[in-house]
């Protein structure tokens, strides 16, 4: 008992060294996005001061603006900024293909799509939109001060999720949009399914895929032995230089196929590479979102 | 030589079997081709079936079945033991017969002819032949009798034993006598007609080319002959015995032959082995011998033990110095009154220009002369001495001087016992060939058979006027060692206890005869000069036993017993050959000592020409003889490496690869930072010496040597790692500042431990008390008390801020000062008093703060003569060390109370003065006087 619990004791010390970083890599991606990007520009209920109008009769007293009223004849009535707040469900895939990086100066896969996962969920928090976590329990965030909860139970999500390639069917609140972050190398059947099953349910939303250049370009040469990451058969190739353009041939069908499933059924792809820097996946992401709610 | 490189052979063939092996390689490499690079990676799906064809096991590349080949063929040839040019097949069937010259000219080059006689022996031994040792060098036998060594027949294993123990002889070779023994016919059976006969010889040899040819031909006669040698400009240098020209020393030294450059240095050193002087001798063209002219101050000379010729090592390359080179200092006084006292007129005149190139001559008082060593005294016409004189002067006759006198009026006027021959009493001396004579001047008649002048030739020239005349008695003419053409003497000698007395019957100058003038007169003076000390002038030859031995190879012994004293002619010669019965050496008492030299002897030594007839001749280790195996074992670990690299690079261990380049970069930056600034950082500035943490008990000499060389601080270890660690860092810190600011330039400091005596090497000892003193053994505080007794000091740290032992009140500081006091016992304890050497030993401070400060420092009140008034002691509480502390980048370690870095430059500068004056001791108190000495001198400069 001793023992399980001093490992479980290493494990969270582990965790909680990468999560301070994790939070501020994110917020520091988060902010440099945040620049230029604008509001909804409509009035709606908020807590923005949007612009003044005419009183209506239809207008509760309590909306009057007595202090601007009293300028001049009209009376008028202040309106705030229309501010929605979304549901956002963002999935981030713990799968053990995740944890690869071809190089060191390059963070694996899973460390990018958390980053990127967790400064999403800054921009949606500070942009009010609640934030849930995909796969972690069903509770929904909001506000900023729900961040250092939100970055534990990413770093802490393989435990829960048992490091499947795909998000477990959930029940989501109508009109929410769920934001899958992947790398999408398994099959396409299964996540066909599981998009389908989501969008019957109403809701829309957004791939994103996470790939390793190596991923992309097989920079390797001569003979070699490929060893897969979940237990896959190894692949021995003689010169891997010969096969390189059939591979790219294969990923880019594959990515292809990935782009016309999402058209399908509505939702967004966006292809980030892991040598890329975060911001740009990011504002990506942002945008094509944010069209999704305008 | 490309022909030599076919001359391939192995130590061990049957190892080649080994090349079976390589197919076999062949086919594994074939079958196990290198491992792929392993590469993990996740879209390993869209890599399924694409390089299918691919899959299978492919062949090895045809460099690496090659490189794998060649790496195994190398193993098994190195294993095989090639050896490239194993010039050695003996010639014949029979036994290898081995003629060796183990001579003094051998050990010249013993190695390179050990290492040929081994290489002869492998071959024997891989010929299967047995072996038989002939040693050319004849050695004593038990009985006395001169023997050869001729060993049995023995196998290479036993051969290679005996010639580990054969050491070259101090003297020649005696081939002639060799070869008679060889001839010997239970000998000749044993060797046969048909053995690989080799001479190793020394290149050298004396007597006829005949007697040499006779050698060769003997040994012909057992097989064919090969002759090993080295070349002929390589051979043994004789230093022949020097000779005395003056005040200068001429060095000879006998080349092996005429031509060649020659460079050969002699260096002259004292029995003790000082160095006294060397000279560059010349060979001029054609000449066998060189000549070189030492040069050095009289004193210096006559200290001159023995000369070698540099860098060479064997008997004949020294040449030890007796008395026969020493110069004999001579004392001349005369009699004559002022008019002597000018040149061509002084009856000294003519001694001195006899004596002085070959003695020293010394002149003065009489009272100084006599004080001084004198084996010589010159009187010239001084009539009888005053009585204590001439009993002094007696008893210094008696005790082996020798007198010389020259007669006189004065002379001729007293009486004398002081005198060989009794004088005919206050008559006056004969004249001859004067106005008033009728006689003619009488011309020199003999030498007597038993004197110093026998050998001397008479010239007809000399025409004696007057002389004194001797008492007719039967002892004069026993005594009479010249005479003139009537038999009177001229000369007289007589023995008196050790010395001689020897009376010219004439004066010194040209007044009563012409034999000053001539070149006799120099002769017969050098003939009694040499009287002295030591050569014996009549009849009794003597046995010199051996006292200094020369060894083969040059070395100087102390005489091994076994050894016979050596006879000595009367007049001084030694017919003896340096010899097995005489080894060259020295030979003699502690009076006289006879040096017997091969140079004296062998002057005649030839190098040996090629012989006539047939004969193989080779150069010493010239065979060029290489084993290849290590070279082979070498390059086939570096192919191995080279392949593993590869194997590596192919299993993709992406870091090696990716930071070789900058790896490279980083390591020549590295060095080169090292290299261009050696003084960026502490470590390198205190070069790391094998001592480095200093716990050792080890006290071997190296130990001590190596302590030594450098000022070393050193600090006495307690048992807190803690301390120890802060005191270590604090003396690195003193010790750096010290190299920045003077000319100290301390080591690495050192801890050492009370138990043993190791603190007796270090200058200055720190000692952070701990209050664990208590637990001292005697013998630490043993130590402790010898090593302030002997002059060492000791900075005792209570490190407490004076809370402890220098007001009296702390714990630590009180029961250590109560140890102190009850063991060591020191004298009074002041504190620093104004104008201390420690206030100015090189900064002027007047304050010694350490980690605190503002406390008294205690050293011993200044005890006049005691340890020169240096205080062994001193005692405080600053805790020095943590203000010295300096980490390895040089930043300080330990915040000071209460002034910060002023504080610790003031610490330093403490520590500065602290180490100048355990090293310096008082001598800049010395200095503060000077103002007032030169005030002083001034005041009463002016005042007089």
């Amino acid at each position: 008992m001793v023992e399980i619990g001093q490992r479980l004791q290493q494990k969270s010390e582990a965790l909680a060294r990468k999560f301070p970083p994790l939070l501020v890599a994110a917020y520091r991606v988060a902010d440099s996005v945040m620049m230029g990007l604008h509001g909804r520009r409509r009035p709606g209920s908020g807590e923005t001061f949007w612009q003044f109008r005419r009183y209506e009769p239809s207008d509760s007293a309590s909306l009057i603006d007595w202090r601007q009223s009293a300028k001049s004849e009209p009376i008028y009535v202040r309106e705030q900024e229309w501010e929605t707040s979304q549901s956002i469900w963002i999935w981030c895939d713990h799968s053990r293909s995740m944890e690869f990086s071809s190089r060191a100066d390059i963070e694996t896969k899973q460390d990018r799509a958390r980053l990127l996962a967790l400064s999403f969920a800054v921009l949606l928090l500070r942009g009010g939109e609640r934030v849930g976590l995909l796969g972690a329990d069903a509770t929904m965030l909001k506000g900023l001060g729900a961040l250092p909860r939100m970055a534990q139970m990413l770093v802490s999500g393989l435990v829960d999720d048992e490091r499947k390639g795909l998000p477990e069917p959930r029940v989501l609140p109508r009109g929410s949009q769920v934001v899958l972050i992947s790398d999408f190398i398994e099959p396409i059947e299964p996540l066909e399914n599981r998009i389908k099953w989501y969008s019957s349910r109403g809701q829309r939303g957004l791939l994103l895929q996470v790939l390793d250049p190596a991923e992309v370009r097989l920079p390797y040469n001569g003979r070699a032995r490929f060893k897969g990451l979940e237990g896959e058969d190894d692949t021995v190739i003689g010169h891997v230089e010969n096969v390189r353009v059939d591979y790219e041939t294969r990923v880019s069908r594959h990515v292809d196929n990935l782009m016309g499933l999402a058209h399908r059924f509505g939702w967004s792809f966006v292809q980030h590479k892991s040598d890329s820097p975060p911001e740009r996946a990011l504002s990506e992401l942002y945008l094509s979102l944010s069209q999704e709610v305008e | 030589m490309i022909s030599a490189i076919g001359a391939l052979t192995f130590a061990a063939p049957w190892a080649l079997m080994g090349f079976l092996v390589i197919p076999a390689i062949w086919w594994l490499v074939r079958v196990y081709p290198p491992e792929p690079s392993k590469i993990t990676f996740p879209a390993i799906r869209f890599l399924v079936g694409l390089g299918g064809d691919e899959a299978s096991p492919s062949t090895a590349p045809w460099w690496l079945l090659l490189l794998r080949c060649f790496i195994g063929a190398l193993i098994v040839l190195s294993v095989a033991g090639p050896i490239i040019n194993s010039s050695t097949r003996l010639d014949g069937t029979g036994p290898l017969l081995l003629i060796v010259d183990d001579t003094w000219a051998a050990a010249e080059s013993w190695g390179l002819r050990k290492q040929t006689m081994v290489e002869l022996i492998d071959a024997a031994g891989r010929e299967g032949r047995s072996i038989l040792l002939a040693f050319t060098a004849p050695t004593l036998s038990a009985t006395g009798d001169r023997e050869f060594e001729i060993s049995q027949v023995l196998s290479p294993k036993e051969a290679l034993e005996d010639l580990e123990l054969a050491v070259p002889k101090p003297w020649r070779a005696d081939r002639t006598k060799l070869a008679e023994v060889l001839e010997e016919p239970e000998m000749r059976a044993v060797i046969g007609d048909n053995a690989a006969v080799i001479w190793i010889s020394d290149g050298l040899y004396i007597g006829s080319p005949e007697s040499l040819n006779d050698f060769a031909n003997d040994l012909r006669g057992f097989g064919s002959l090969s002759i090993y040698s080295e070349d002929l400009s390589d051979r043994a240098p004789l230093l022949l015995e020097p000779l005395l020209a003056g005040d200068d020393l001429i060095v000879r030294a006998l080349g092996p032959d005429v031509a060649g450059a020659r460079e050969i240095w002699v260096r002259a050193s004292a029995e003790e082995g000082q160095l006294l002087g060397r000279v560059l001798l010349e060979f001029k063209p054609g000449e066998r011998v060189g000549t070189g002219v030492l040069t050095l101050p009289q004193e210096i000379r006559q200290e001159i033990f023995r000369l070698e010729i540099e860098g060479r090592a064997s008997a004949g390359s020294i040449v030890l110095l007796d008395e026969r080179w020493k110069r004999r200092s001579i004392g001349v006084v005369s009699g004559g009154g002022f008019e002597s006292r000018q040149p061509l007129l002084s009856d000294l005149y003519f001694v001195e220009r006899a004596l002085s190139p070959y003695n020293e001559i010394r002149s003065g008082d009489f009272d100084a002369l006599m004080d001084g060593e004198l084996s010589v005294l010159v009187l010239t016409d001084s009539g009888r001495l005053p009585e204590p004189r001439r009993s002094e002067v007696e008893s210094w006759v008696e005790e082996g001087g020798i007198l010389i006198r020259f007669a006189g009026p004065r002379l001729a006027a007293a009486e004398d016992v002081l005198a060989p021959v009794p004088l005919r009493g206050g008559a006056e001396a004969r004249s001859m060939g004067g106005a008033m004579s009728w006689e003619q001047p009488m011309g020199l008649g003999s030498m007597s058979e038993n004197s110093p002048f026998v050998h001397l030739e008479i010239s007809d020239d000399i025409a004696v006027n007057r002389q004194v005349l001797a008492e007719p008695s039967s002892e004069v003419i026993d005594r009479t060692w010249a005479r003139l053409s009537d038999g009177t003497p001229l000369v007289t000698g007589a023995q008196r206890g050790l010395g001689w007395i020897v009376l010219f019957h004439v004066t010194a100058n040209t007044d009563w005869s012409n034999l000053p003038l001539s070149g006799l007169f120099v002769d017969m003076l050098q003939g009694v000069v040499k009287l002295g000390k030591g050569t014996t002038a009549t009849g009794a030859a003597v046995m010199l036993s051996p006292l200094k031995l020369v060894d083969g190879f040059g070395l100087v012994k102390d005489n091994d017993l076994g050894v016979a004293p050596l006879p000595v002619e009367a007049d001084g010669t030694v017919r003896n050959m340096p010899g097995p019965s005489h080894p060259p050496g020295l030979y003699g008492g502690s009076s006289y000592r006879h040096a017997l030299n091969l140079g004296d002897h062998f002057e005649e030594y030839r190098p040996i020409d090629p012989l006539s007839g047939k004969s193989r001749e080779a150069l010493l280790g010239g065979s060029g003889q290489t084993k290849l195996r290590h070279w082979l074992l070498a390059v086939a670990i570096l192919l191995f490496v080279i392949d593993t690299l590869y194997a590596w690079r192919l299993r993709s261990f992406p870091g090696l690869f990716r930071w070789q380049g900058g790896g490279i970069a980083l390591c020549v930056l590295i060095c080169a930072s090292v290299l261009l600034f050696p003084a960026s950082s502490i470590g390198q500035v205190l070069e790391l010496t094998p001592i480095q943490s200093g716990v050792t008990y080890v006290q071997s000499d190296e130990f001590i040597v190596e302590s030594t060389r450098d000022v070393r601080l050193a600090y006495i270890l307690t048992d807190d790692p803690e301390i120890d660690v802060v005191s270590r860092a604090g003396l690195i810190g003193l010790s750096w500042t010290l190299r920045q600011r003077t000319a100290i330039e301390p080591s690495l400091p050192v801890g050492v431990r009370l138990d043993d005596n190791s603190i007796l090497l270090y200058p200055l000892v720190y000692w952070p008390v701990t209050g664990k003193e208590v637990s001292f053994t005697n013998k630490a505080w043993e130590n402790l008390d010898n090593y302030l007794k002997v002059g060492g000091m000791v900075l005792l740290d209570t490190r407490d801020h004076g809370n402890g032992a220098s007001s009296g009140e702390g714990v630590s500081g009180k029961s250590l000062l109560r140890q102190l006091l009850q063991n060591l016992n020191p004298p009074a304890l002041v504190p620093v008093p104004d104008g201390h050497a420690l206030r100015q030993a090189f900064y002027l401070i007047s304050s010694f703060p350490g980690r605190w400060d503002g406390d008294d420092v205690w050293v011993e009140s200044y005890e006049g003569d005691v340890n020169d008034g240096v205080s062994s002691l001193i005692i405080g509480g600053h805790d020095w060390a943590r203000a010295w502390a300096l980490s390895p980048s040089g930043n300080p370690l330990f915040p000071l109370v209460p002034g910060g870095e002023p504080q610790r430059e003031m610490a330093f500068r403490f520590g500065v003065n602290l180490v100048m004056y355990a090293l310096t001791g008082n001598y800049k108190a010395d200095q503060v006087h000077i103002p007032s000495i030169l005030g002083r001198l001034q005041r009463d400069g002016t005042g007089r």
